[in-house]
């Protein structure tokens, strides 16, 4: 079992012509992950590194299965991309597009929620299950993807696309190894939270304890010390908060769009001691997770 | 006293350009909470005069560790890192995208020339996008041009991912003490510390 994705798991990637998606198609191929179409308004006819292009995701939905889809477009047309992917019935979007106005991307959670599509990002770099698939950009060359990660029994939640592969990396090398890993965006308005997705770690068989990387910025972590304190949980969870600097330094923004202390909520202690009244272990240090996690689970 | 506090998403900025006119905010002004210094302003022409890959948002703080650091996440996690062991950052910057050899060459000499700064520490999360070799040699470029040898002035060189043997394999001929993706963000950071004294 994994999260989100699976083995038979088919995506088509929106935006396939760009240079950067060309680069993640030939590198989620080589991992094994199964991409059956792309679109390109205009190249409809061409292929990429044998994937045929279309010129919309409905004339691919109308003949296959498209189990999700990877938008990376410009941003001017990355909330229209989200829109034809939701009324196409795709029901796993990753929006890997940065620098989108909160107030799109809120119509965009909106919409997909509406219909009954799940939405991770944007700014995001996607779903890793080692060895199973790969839903995205996530970890980068497959030589290094499989590097990092290893399966094993740690999911991974992430607002920062890089400290994902940094922590799957640490957990490889201990042997707790990957369950899945996800790369949730570093924007104020992302359409999977981890409250959004902890549920889907608690039903996988395959998850023993869950690493959440997190920032300055947002409620995101007291939602998830909310969910931790009201349901009766099997998952062991370690957290980090990176950026602990900036609470001596209200209003600068650093690192992603996300990242900013404003309110109090904002402030890396805040969230610390939010998590840490709920019963998630929060680490001192970021080469502290895999001990923790170890103890955690008692191995 | 305060009357009114609003807070200006960069991202949606275009969208209000006759308000934003009106008000007196300049297109490229970020309004931080103060005024940038003529560090940050450096660093900014540095990342706006190359579109290859970014190594912003540039800061500048009063300690003597210059980091030359990426990538989003990695570098709020570094400078955690390095203060959690006793040392005081110079300065926050954040690579990223995959920038050019001149662009990490322009950064390392305008961290290095920071009065009070007299090494850099070079380190960043496991990278899958940006190569550590063009860091490396960026870097080394950078340090060579002042008149430096790279291996008195990089307290620790830690970039995996990417291209690290070829980063390696600069690396070893200048002497540089660089470590692998074995040794985690905190040592890394530890060993920076310990060495500047």
């Amino acid at each position: 079992m994994a999260v989100i994705v699976h083995e038979d798991f088919q995506f088509i990637v929106q935006g396939i012509t760009g240079r950067e998606a060309l680069n993640f198609t030939r590198e989620c191929l080589q991992y094994g992950s199964k991409i059956i179409g792309g679109v390109t308004p205009g190249k409809g006819g061409r292929e990429v590194y044998g994937v045929p292009v279309y010129d919309t995701v409905r004339e691919i939905t109308e003949k296959e299965r498209v189990d999700g889809t990877v938008i990376t477009v410009p941003l001017a047309f990355a909330p229209d991309a989200a829109y034809e992917a939701i009324d196409a019935g795709i029901k796993e979007i990753i929006i890997i597009t940065e620098g989108i106005p909160r107030k799109d991307a809120s119509a965009i959670v909106e919409y997909a929620e509406l219909h009954g599509a799940r939405m991770i990002g944007p700014n995001c770099l996607g779903i890793i299950v080692p060895d199973v698939c790969r839903f995205g950009s996530l970890g980068g060359p497959a030589v290094d993807c499989r590097k990092a990660f290893k399966p094993g029994v740690v999911g991974v939640m992430s607002r920062s696309g890089g400290m994902t592969t940094e922590i799957c990396n640490a957990l490889t090398l201990s042997g707790l190894g990957v369950s899945t890993a996800i790369s949730i965006g570093g924007d104020p308005v992302i359409g999977s939270t981890y409250a959004d997705l902890i549920p889907l770690f608690e039903a996988d068989e395959d998850t023993k304890a869950v690493v959440v990387y997190s920032e300055p910025g947002g409620t995101a972590e007291a939602e998830l010390a909310r969910w931790t304190q009201e349901n009766n949980s099997r998952l062991p969870i370690v957290a980090f908060v990176a950026g602990r600097f900036m609470d001596e330094m209200p209003g600068m923004s650093f690192g992603h769009a996300g990242t900013v202390v404003n309110k109090k909520v904002d402030s890396p202690a805040d969230k610390m001691r939010r998590m840490r009244e709920a019963g998630i272990s929060v680490a001192e240090e970021i080469g502290d997770i895999p001990n923790l996690v170890r103890e955690r689970i008692g191995n | 006293m305060l009357d009114v506090e609003a807070d200006l998403e960069i991202e949606a900025r275009h969208r209000q350009r006759p308000m934003l006119d009106e008000l007196g905010f300049a297109k490229d002004d970020l309004r931080q909470v103060r005024e940038p210094t003529e560090f940050e302003l450096e660093g900014a022409r540095i990342d706006a005069e190359d579109p290859r890959g970014i190594i912003s948002p540039i800061a500048e703080f009063d300690g003597n560790i210059g980091l030359v650091i990426g990538a989003g996440g990695g570098s709020l996690t570094l400078t955690d890192a390095v203060r959690k062991h006793g040392g005081r950052p110079a300065n926050y910057a954040a690579i990223g995208g995959n920038p050019s050899v001149d662009k990490a060459r322009r950064l390392t000499k305008l961290v290095l020339t920071k009065p009070g700064v007299d090494k850099i520490a070079v380190m960043s999360n496991v990278v899958s996008n940006t190569r550590a070799d063009l860091v490396a040699r960026g870097v080394i470029k950078g340090i060579t041009e002042l008149g430096f040898e790279p291996a008195d002035k990089i307290l620790i060189f830690r970039v995996p991912g990417a291209w690290e043997a070829d980063a390696a394999k600069i690396l070893e001929k200048y002497g540089v003490e660089y470590c692998d993706r074995t040794v985690s963000i905190s040592e890394a950071a530890r060993r920076a510390v310990e060495k500047v004294g």
